[in-house]
């Protein structure tokens, strides 16, 4: 069992970022992010609310190194993004980060099995396929793991998903709404394991939500509204956050 | 990625669409066994050539008329040993057409006029009977040799010795058939009869003075270093026999020189046969291209997701590079053993009117598996890089 530890340097750590998407010939812009700053610290358990179209998914993206701000600056780990070349942010996908989608995402025409190991494929890992079984196992897919996702329920998709993020031990795991389709038991059952990983690893998790009961979950919830962070609130907690240490 | 891995993938994406990848196959497999078949045709052909320069004997030239007719004075002049120490034997020839007949089987054939020498200078051997002998040429005798073929023609398998044919209507006896022989300049459809007997009875051509003209002299050289030597005796003692001065009135061919123009145009033919062979690879190539974009297309959302768990850019160049490299190494082996099957199962054959001749030797399979797989590298690292170029979130959002 692990403590979150708020180290002085984040996690994550976001100034100012934007995103703007430009369409039909830079005439219509629209800023998807305007102006975000946030801090998430090694071990916190974040929601991301908002309504649709309030930008959490750009962000999500951001913060896992599949898109890149059109302006402002992202440190991960204290390591700059902007600066990264591509095989540096591969590196940080196949290893920091755990993405889990809301559209599971998951290769067709590979087993569940298969699915996992992906991304230890891409990141040269050893034994495989035993950490892969392992994670299967953690999701209670034991008895599936030679599935294609088109055998599968949608629930048990999801957990394949699941799978695949924690199976890297990622210190960030991401989840863009992981419970959007799912009934009230499967999405108990997810959020029991994301908990788990969150209080057991150590892990920072960062999940955005529609769902109340899905944030209540966490620690910490932050809510978008126009591309801009209108609230951020922290759960009475024994420790203080940074921003709070630093306003005492 | 380990290479194993790599090759995992490429397999994986391979099978998901098997009829794209058979058809891609197809193209290559096509242009694999036209290569093969066309460069072995090329070097059957050669081998053909090489062939009949030693069959025919390189020192054999051969002295048509360009002007004044060539007589049998010439001939006698030619034979002489003093004037030409180097020439062995001297064949003079007239050539014409008849019809053969016997009873109601009829056929048409070249009848050339010959003495004796003609046998050894062309290096021709009898099947039975005999040869034209020298009283028959200073006897006029109505007697025939015929070739193979001819002999088949009109008497099949029985021998034909001692019988009698009608050669434009005259009674002819043969004497003889010659031994069939393969390939190229073949007497097989030749029909030989006497010299003087060709010139008085068949043709009715006459020169003032009454000698004989003749078609063309075929000069056997003592052997292969007395050619050019041969070449000058034979143009000092035709000029003097007829008094030129200025231009030759007769040409002497080297046999080699004629092998060697056949060479150069067949050497041509082979160059031609490649070019086509290498367009259908190419065209293969390009079908290869095709797919392989296609499928960069169809599947960019797997690439999105590829990207998201990890995959470097070289990772995805890599995969579908490989993905076109099994394509075309996969085609190439099918169209090697086509190709191989298909030179093995024409030569020798008549087929469209020619007799084909191939020769496969180890280095052509080789060269095409090679080219084949080079076709892959080069017309799947566009497509791959296409593909390592997408942004993940762009890939992973398309439908
Ligand atoms: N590729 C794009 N091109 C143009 N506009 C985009 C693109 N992606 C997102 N947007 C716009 O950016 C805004 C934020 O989108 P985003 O997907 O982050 O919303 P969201 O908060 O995740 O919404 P939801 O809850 O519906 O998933 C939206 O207004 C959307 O229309
Ligand atoms: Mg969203």
């Amino acid at each position: 069992m692990r403590t979150p530890t708020y180290a002085l340097q984040p996690v994550i750590r976001i100034r100012d970022v934007t995103k703007i998407y430009e369409m039909g010939d830079g005439t219509i812009q629209v800023r998807a992010l305007d102006g975000v700053t946030l801090d998430i610290h090694d071990g916190e358990y974040v929601a991301i609310m908002g309504a649709s179209g309030s930008g959490k998914s750009t962000l999500m993206n951001i913060i896992g190194c599949l898109d890149v701000p059109t302006s402002g600056t992202y440190h991960i780990d204290g390591q700059a993004v902007e600066t990264m070349s591509n095989n540096r942010l591969a590196d940080i996908r196949s290893r920091k980060v755990g993405f889990v989608f809301q559209t599971h995402n998951l290769l067709p025409r590979l087993t569940a099995l298969a699915n996992v190991e992906l991304p230890m494929m891409y990141g040269h890992w050893p034994n495989r396929r035993k950490r892969a079984e392992h994670a299967l196992n953690l999701v209670n897919l034991g008895d599936r793991m030679d599935h294609r996702p088109t055998e599968l329920s949608g629930g048990q998709q999801q957990r394949v998903g699941i799978a695949r993020a924690l199976v890297k031990e990622p210190s960030v795991l991401l989840a863009d709404e992981p419970t959007g389709n799912l009934d009230t038991a499967n999405t108990a059952e997810i959020l029991n394991i994301i908990s788990e990983l969150n209080h057991q690893n150590g892990i920072t998790v960062i999940v955005v939500t529609h769902e109340r009961d899905v944030a209540a979950r966490a620690d910490r919830i932050i809510t978008l509204s126009d591309g801009q962070v209108i609230s951020d609130e922290t759960k009475s907690s024994p420790l203080m956050t940074k921003g709070e240490l630093e306003g005492v | 990625m380990s290479p194993l891995d790599i090759i995992r993938t490429s397999i994986y994406s391979l099978t998901a669409n098997r009829l794209r990848a058979a058809l891609a196959l197809l193209g290559i497999v096509l242009g694999v066994c036209s290569v093969i078949t066309l460069m072995s045709i090329g070097r059957g052909s050669t081998d053909r050539i090489t062939e009949l320069i030693q069959g025919l004997g390189s020192n054999l030239l051969t002295v048509i008329p360009s002007g004044e007719p060539l007589t049998l004075a010439d001939v006698d002049a030619l034979r002489d040993p003093l004037y030409t120490p180097s020439i062995k034997a001297v064949a003079p020839q007239i050539g014409t057409f008849g019809t053969i007949h016997i009873d109601n089987n009829t056929t048409q054939a070249a009848i050339t006029g010959v003495t004796p020498e003609f046998l050894h200078v062309r290096n021709l051997e009898m099947g039975t009977g005999a040869f034209i002998g020298i009283p028959h040429v200073e006897s006029l005798a109505e007697v025939v040799v015929l070739g193979a073929q001819v002999s088949d023609d009109l008497f099949g398998n029985q021998d034909p010795t001692g019988a009698e044919v009608r050669i434009n209507g005259r009674r002819f006896r043969v004497v003889g058939v010659l031994a069939s022989q393969s390939g190229f300049g073949s007497m097989d459809d030749q029909t030989l009869i006497p010299i003087t007997t060709a010139y008085y009875r068949l043709s009715g051509q006459r020169i003032p003075g009454g000698d004989i003209s003749v078609d063309q002299i075929s000069i056997q050289a003592k052997d292969v270093e007395s050619v050019d030597q041969a070449i000058e005796e034979i143009e000092t003692v035709l000029r003097l026999s007829h008094r030129i001065t200025e231009a030759d009135d007769f040409t002497v061919f080297n046999q080699q020189e004629i092998l060697d123009t056949f060479d150069e145009a067949n050497q041509t033919l082979v160059v031609f046969l490649g070019t086509v062979a290498g367009i259908s690879l190419l065209v293969g190539g390009i079908g290869i291209m095709n797919i392989m974009l296609v499928s960069v297309t169809e599947r960019t959302r797997e690439i999105g997701i590829r990207q998201a768990m990890g995959a470097k850019r070289r990772d995805i160049v890599a995969q579908f590079v490989t993905e076109a490299v099994f394509l075309t190494f996969g085609g190439g082996i099918i169209g090697v053993i086509a190709g191989l099957s298909l030179a093995t199962a024409i030569d020798g054959r008549f087929l469209i009117g020619t007799e084909w001749s191939t020769r496969v030797t180890s280095d052509i399979p080789v060269i095409a598996l090679i080219v084949s797989i080079a076709v892959g590298l080069f017309f799947g690292i566009y497509p791959a890089v296409r593909a390592a170029r997408l942004n993940p979130i762009e890939a992973l959002r398309y439908e």
